[in-house]
């Protein structure tokens, strides 16, 4: 065979990834994320200014684009004189952790309810698809809004409620996505060597059904953050002085016929990040497509 | 008795299914199964697919349960065997190398993960036994950190085999081991079989659709029928002389022996039949030439003890000659 005997082959992952990098949503999608990554680890390098520090000798300032603006405070000052671009840095911790946490929370119980669901089928699989129906029965909204409201809030329920409702897409995908691995001959064959449900579940299975968990995780992280913004912004959800986007937005609202850019610039920047996290997952769902096939 | 590593007595498999009006219905893919096969022998097990070749085949393997009868492995019940223990024992190749491998593993992965499942030596001890396994199957040292995708059918089912004989296990069940792959290739991997199984001194079972694959490697061949052995015997008796019509459309299927010529039908009138509803008396009676009214009412009880078959009416033994005088469907 003319095969290159040199150069080590490339795993599927590594050929999904080569061909990701052939897509210029990829690209776009990920260079947004990783700058909006670097800006929330490295916030306190990027602005001297304290997030939640007020000056009420510096109220609204407009950002150095309009005539008012300084180059003291790039993206201007909110109502209580709070540096802007510094409350928008740190605002992105707060979405990309409860994004993060939450996926974690999510996706553990979602994958293992779908892998539970698809692999044994009969009655494990009535009982999941049943907590699927009622957890799909559920408006997350509604349900968050409650909950909060009643045990009150803390950045901990927050997570904990966002996360403990939306897993059900996990389950729904992995279910269907570990029944179609699950019928695979080299599942028998791996019963055959005498592996352990365990062994099967976690080296066989999971590692076939990444292409729809990646592009289901980046479906539930925008979600969350989606969620944490709009919860915190009906007020139920960030406190202060805790900084979020969705809570930038709701103190801007009254200022929104007379300084539009309060509202636009928070609004923006989760605009971006969404953009950015929705561009990856479609690329990772295109260049893993056609693997199923292979 | 200890001279066996396979007994199967009246060994049945029944399968729930779901009809499109929701009834729950029993589909019986083994219905009643009788095997020996002994120490070192070679089985050759074949039918037309849906017969229940590969259900036996993932009884022996303990990787589904017989719904009733005895199945022995080296005079013990499969049943009293461990997972692991039973691994180690009985070991198989199956028939489609693109799906049997798992694409997200590398070929020496593949290879040595019998001895990980069984904690067998450390990682480097491993890799090194699954080098050597792949050399010892004929794969290019160069292809052991490929991903299956990367391999032809052949180099695919050269693994199948490796990872199968690592474990040094003492039977091996082949399901249509070359079915999948192309004609040009089709004998290199039958010869790899032959060549390891005399080498390495194991029974296998060795199962296909068709009769000319199993007839240079196994000593003995079972016929099998809707889930029922119908001839089995010492494989130079039932080619030189079937007792079951059967048997002879097989036969006279397989004729023709040169390479490459796409198979004759098998000039069997009737389709498989559904084992949903398995015709009455005689499972064969409807495609039968030689048929009668006894046939359609009464099952044949199994018959002769060397070459045995299940048939109300035997064909004679008159070599070749019956089947010549069937009218060839042009
Ligand atoms: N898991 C299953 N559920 C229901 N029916 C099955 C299952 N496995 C096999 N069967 C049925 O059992 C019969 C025998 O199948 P199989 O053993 O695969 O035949 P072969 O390998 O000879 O082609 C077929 O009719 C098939 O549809
Ligand atoms: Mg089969």
């Amino acid at each position: 065979m003319a095969n290159s005997t040199n150069i080590a082959p490339l795993s599927p992952g590594q050929l999904a990834f080569r061909r990701a990098l052939r897509h210029g949503g990829f690209w776009t999608g990920g260079l947004i994320i990783l700058v909006i990554v670097l800006a929330a680890i490295f916030a306190p390098l990027l602005t001297p200014y304290d997030p939640a520090l007020q000056d009420l000798t510096q109220r609204y300032i407009p950002p150095v684009w309009s005539e008012k603006g300084t180059w003291d405070h790039i993206l201007g000052t909110d109502n209580l004189g709070r540096d802007y671009f510094a409350r928008v840095l740190y605002g992105t911790r707060i979405s990309l952790g409860i994004g993060l946490l939450t996926l974690l929370i999510s996706g553990t119980i979602g994958v293992s309810l779908g892998i539970a669901a698809g692999y044994w089928g009969g009655w494990p699989d009535l009982v999941i698809n049943f907590l699927i129906t009622i957890r799909l029965t559920l408006p997350v909204v509604l349900v968050a809004l409650v909950v909060v409201a009643l045990i009150g809030n803390s950045l901990t329920l927050l997570v904990l409620v966002i996360g403990l409702l939306l897993w059900d897409r996990f389950a729904i995908v992995v279910r269907s996505a570990t029944q179609q691995v699950a019928s695979r001959e080299y599942i028998t064959s791996a019963r055959a060597i005498g592996s352990s449900t365990p062994r099967i579940l976690f080296r066989e299975i999971l590692p076939n059904i990444t292409g729809p968990l990646i592009v289901v995780a980046s479906i539930e992280i925008a979600h969350a953050i989606l969620l944490e913004a709009a919860l915190s912004f009906l007020g139920l959800g960030v406190q202060p002085p805790q900084v979020s986007w969705g809570l930038m937005v709701a103190e801007a609202k009254s200022q929104l016929m007379f300084r539009p850019w309060m509202i636009a610039i928070p609004g923006a920047a989760l605009v971006l990040l969404i953009f950015a996290i929705n561009l990856v997952g479609d690329t990772v769902r295109d260049v893993t497509t056609p693997e199923g096939k292979a | 008795m200890t001279s066996d590593a396979l007994i199967m007595r009246g060994v049945t498999r029944d399968y729930p299914v779901g009809t499109a009006f929701g009834r729950k219905q029993t589909l019986r893919a083994l219905r009643g199964i009788d095997l020996t096969v002994g120490k070192g022998r070679t089985l050759g097990l074949v039918g037309e697919s849906g017969c229940g070749k590969s259900t036996l085949a993932k009884i022996l393997l303990g990787v589904e349960q017989a719904s009733s009868g005895e199945v022995l492995v080296e005079g013990r019940p499969i049943s009293g065997y461990g997972r692991l223990e039973r691994a180690g024992l009985i070991q198989p190749v199956f028939q489609d190398p693109y799906s049997s491998l798992n694409p997200r593993m590398t070929v020496e992965t593949l290879i040595a993960a019998p001895l990980a499942v069984r904690g067998i030596g450390d990682s480097a001890l491993r890799r090194r036994r699954a080098r050597e396994m792949a050399a010892l199957v004929g794969l290019p040292d160069h292809l052991v950190s490929s991903y299956p995708s990367q391999l032809s059918g052949g180099q695919r089912q050269r693994v199948a085999i490796a990872r199968a004989l690592i474990g040094e296990p003492r039977i091996l069940i082949c399901d249509e081991p070359t079915s999948a792959l192309d004609v040009s290739v089709q004998s290199q991997i039958l010869n790899l079989l032959h060549r390891l199984k005399s080498e390495l001194d194991l029974t296998m079972i060795l199962i296909s659709h068709n009769l000319a694959v199993v007839h240079h490697l196994a000593d003995e061949v079972a016929v099998m029928y809707l889930g029922q052995i119908v001839e089995s015997g010492p494989s130079a008796e039932v080619f030189a002389r079937p007792r079951h019509p059967y048997t002879e459309a097989l036969l006279k299927a397989v004729l023709p022996p040169r390479a490459g010529v796409r198979l004759p039908e098998l000039g069997l009138e009737a389709e498989f039949p559904s084992p949903l509803r398995p015709p009455s008396g005689c499972a064969f009676h409807p495609r039968c030439r030689v048929a009668d009214g006894l046939c359609a009412e009464r099952a044949p009880e199994r018959d002769g003890t060397n070459h045995s078959f299940r048939c109300h009416h035997p064909l004679g033994g008159g070599d070749q000659a019956a089947a010549m005088t069937t009218p060839e469907t042009a």
